[in-house]
């Protein structure tokens, strides 16, 4: 057994050389973000009528737990929209406060699905308060003056909770989506296994209606395996779907024939069964984890944030969210489903050209 | 599409000079033969011979080094040729939890069919081999014999000109045997051009017009089974001795010096014997007295088995 292995090279990498890379990437996709290095990025609208506000600000950069990206002067809805396409993680209005002319009253902006940014910040809110509004005076204050008046409001007008759900169903779809493409596609081993494909090479019209049927079998059954998710993310957690349907029964195709091209790609690169479904199923979980249907994205540290990018995860829980969150016009999937469409394109094609080779072996 | 003229108008496939190498070992080594319309030709050889090498040339799948190949006037080498053959490979390459007609049909879409002429296509594949009866049961539940059958099926559904067929009765009982050949004696009959692969050369005999013998790369004689046995053996009989035990050096210099070739480890010999048969009682006692432990002395016609031997110095195991 052992030299077997040792002059395997395909087993070789699959024992020692993928278990490592994956190691390496799920260590650096979960130290970063469980350990307390999550900063999240605030946008902030700040009236210039609010008392102390630069004070305010500058105990809150003080604290080091945020990273305060953008300040707006008296434009609200700015700050919501940096929050709605994410460019940053929650915001913050300060205004003055009618009843006391001392303090500022705050508006968190939040993303529900990014919760636990609009709880540090709230957390922040607090220390930062106590700091530049209460302190100075301290003794001749009640208890409830050391607490601020904070408003919670959704960066949308949607229903509170809808995005992270969406966000959630998106991401274990997509998940699943993955994994059970490429079991899917393995199926090309058995097939070459008893001599199907060999048959079908020497047929009139080779391996390509082959390859091309799996791709379109594999389509379809993402497409009912996102459907089921979404319908109970509907029916049991109130996600709008009627009313986004036509976009996120694009984007579902779309990713589901990503998911297909993708794993046709990847099981035909490899000689056996064996290693194909250990590659592929080690690439889709890095994909998963990078792609944010693991732990979202923006928890992850920047450089891991941008790599996510590369991942069809990524770009479709893009438009998922941009569908069901932002509320976006259909024009603004025109970029995420363009990179889902090439990837399922060059997937099927880098498929077809493989399978061919998968027959000679 | 390279159409080249073919002077053998029935020729359906031409073999000329076919060379393939794989890495330092020769596995085709000019081998040219043809193959007509309405003929079974079967390519004889043990493991290794390099039938499985020239299925896969034909099939394109490993192109030559030298010479070329060529299908109803096609160069089965050409990239996207779609040159028009069926396969029927060794193994059972048919859906076992589909039926045979729902085999069927994915494999004729498979095969490019028109949406329109699938379900006319199926059931003259499955009558051909006649599996209409058993065409809606689970594929997993019908016969060995019957799976074999429905393996040829999906490799005529096209109606391919040429069906090349890798060891078809492999594994099936004499009944379902029979049942094979009928189908491929049908087939033959209707004008489809036949090249099987076979170490079984009891089948070769029975069921071929014409049989190549292949070994070690090379084609070493074609001919009609009864021909080959003619042109070896003439007219006379073969002489078969078996040992209990393998023959040691002097019952060994005695056989070789008889005529006589060895297989299964020196235990059988046989080939025809020098002098004629007349010799035999000589032969017998000489062995004897070599030290040789006869098992059986008997005399039997030639087959081409014999040939095989004659030919090679080896034996397939049958």
């Amino acid at each position: 057994m052992l030299l077997g292995l040792i002059r395997d090279r395909g087993a070789l990498a699959m024992t020692f050389l993928v278990p490592s890379v994956f190691f390496l990437v799920f260590a650096s996709i979960f130290a970063a973000s469980s350990g307390g290095n999550f900063r999240p990025r605030v946008a902030v609208g700040a009236d210039p009528r609010a008392p102390e506000s630069e004070r305010f600000l500058a105990e809150l950069r003080a604290g080091r737990d945020l990273e305060i990206t953008t300040v707006f002067e008296q434009n609200d809805e700015a700050v919501r929209d940096m929050v709605r396409r994410g460019r940053a993680d929650v915001g913050l209005l300060m205004q003055p406060d009618p009843e006391s002319p001392r303090r500022p009253r705050f508006i968190v902006v939040h993303d529900p699905a990014r919760n636990v940014a609009s709880q540090i910040l709230r957390a922040d809110i607090q220390r930062a308060f106590a700091i530049t509004y209460v302190i100075p005076g301290a003794a001749g204050n009640a208890l409830s003056s050391f607490t601020p008046s904070v408003a919670v409001q959704a960066a949308t007008g949607g229903a509170a909770g809808s995005n992270e759900v969406a966000y959630s169903a998106g991401a274990v779809a997509l998940l699943f989506l993955l994994l059970s493409a490429v079991h899917g596609a393995v199926s090309l081993f058995e097939e070459r296994d008893s001599g199907i494909i060999e048959r079908v090479v020497a047929g009139p019209a080779g391996t390509r209606p082959l390859i091309d049927g799996k791709f379109l079998y594999l389509t379809a059954l993402g497409i009912v395996q996102i459907s089921v998710i979404f319908a109970l993310a509907w029916t049991v957690h109130g996600v709008d779907v009627p009313s986004h349907w036509f976009g996120w029964l694009v984007t579902t195709a779309v990713a589901a024939a990503s998911a297909a091209g993708l794993a046709l790609a990847l099981t035909t690169m490899f000689p056996t069964r064996h290693q194909a479904l250990t590659f592929a199923n080690v690439t889709m979980l890095i994909l998963c984890a990078l792609g944010g249907s693991m732990i979202p994205r923006f928890l992850m540290p920047p450089l891991l944030r941008q790599a996510g990018w590369i991942t069809p995860n990524a770009w479709a829980l893009e438009a998922y969210t941009s569908i069901f969150w932002r509320g976006d016009p259909l024009t603004a999937l025109a970029v995420p489903l363009s990179i889902l469409a090439v990837v399922a394109g060059v997937g099927l094609v880098l498929a077809r050209r493989n399978a061919r080779r998968l027959a000679e072996l | 599409m390279a159409l080249i003229p073919t002077p053998e108008t029935a020729d359906v496939l031409t073999v000329a000079a076919a060379t393939r190498r794989w890495g330092d070992r020769i596995a085709l080594d000019r081998v040219s033969f043809a193959v007509h319309a309405g003929e079974i030709f079967a390519l004889i050889g043990p493991n290794g011979a390099g039938k499985t090498t020239l299925i896969r040339a034909i099939t394109g799948r490993a192109p030559l080094h030298e010479g070329h190949i060529h299908i109803s006037g096609q160069d089965a080498a050409l990239p996207g040729s779609g040159t028009p053959l069926g396969l029927v490979p060794q193994s059972l390459a048919v859906y076992p939890h589909l039926t045979p007609r729902e085999n069927l049909a994915v494999f004729a879409r498979l095969a490019a069919t028109p949406p329109a002429r699938i379900p006319g296509a199926v059931q003259t594949a499955l009558e051909r081999v006649g599996l209409d009866a058993r065409a809606n049961d689970r594929t997993a539940n019908l016969s060995g014999g019957m799976q074999r059958r429905l393996n040829i099926a999906a490799g005529i559904l096209h109606d391919p000109p040429l069906l090349l067929l890798d060891e078809p009765t492999v594994g099936v009982d004499v009944v379902a045997r029979e049942a094979i050949h009928h189908v491929l004696r049908t087939l033959r009959r209707q004008g489809m051009a036949i090249l099987l692969t076979t170490h079984d050369l009891e089948q070769a005999g029975e069921l071929a017009d014409r049989v190549g013998v292949l070994s070690h790369g090379r084609l070493l004689a074609t001919d009609t089974p009864g021909r080959l046995i003619a042109d070896t053996f003439g007219s006379q009989r073969e002489l078969l001795v078996s040992l209990h035990d393998v023959a040691g050096p002097s019952a060994r210099s005695v056989l070789e010096a008889g005529g006589l070739r060895s297989a299964y480890g020196g235990t059988v010999w046989s080939g025809q014997l020098s002098g004629g048969l007349d010799q035999m009682a000589a032969l017998e006692c000489t062995l004897g007295a070599a030290g040789a432990d006869i098992a059986e002395v008997r005399i039997r016609e030639p087959s081409l088995r014999s040939v095989f031997f004659h030919l090679t110095g080896e034996d397939i195991a049958p």
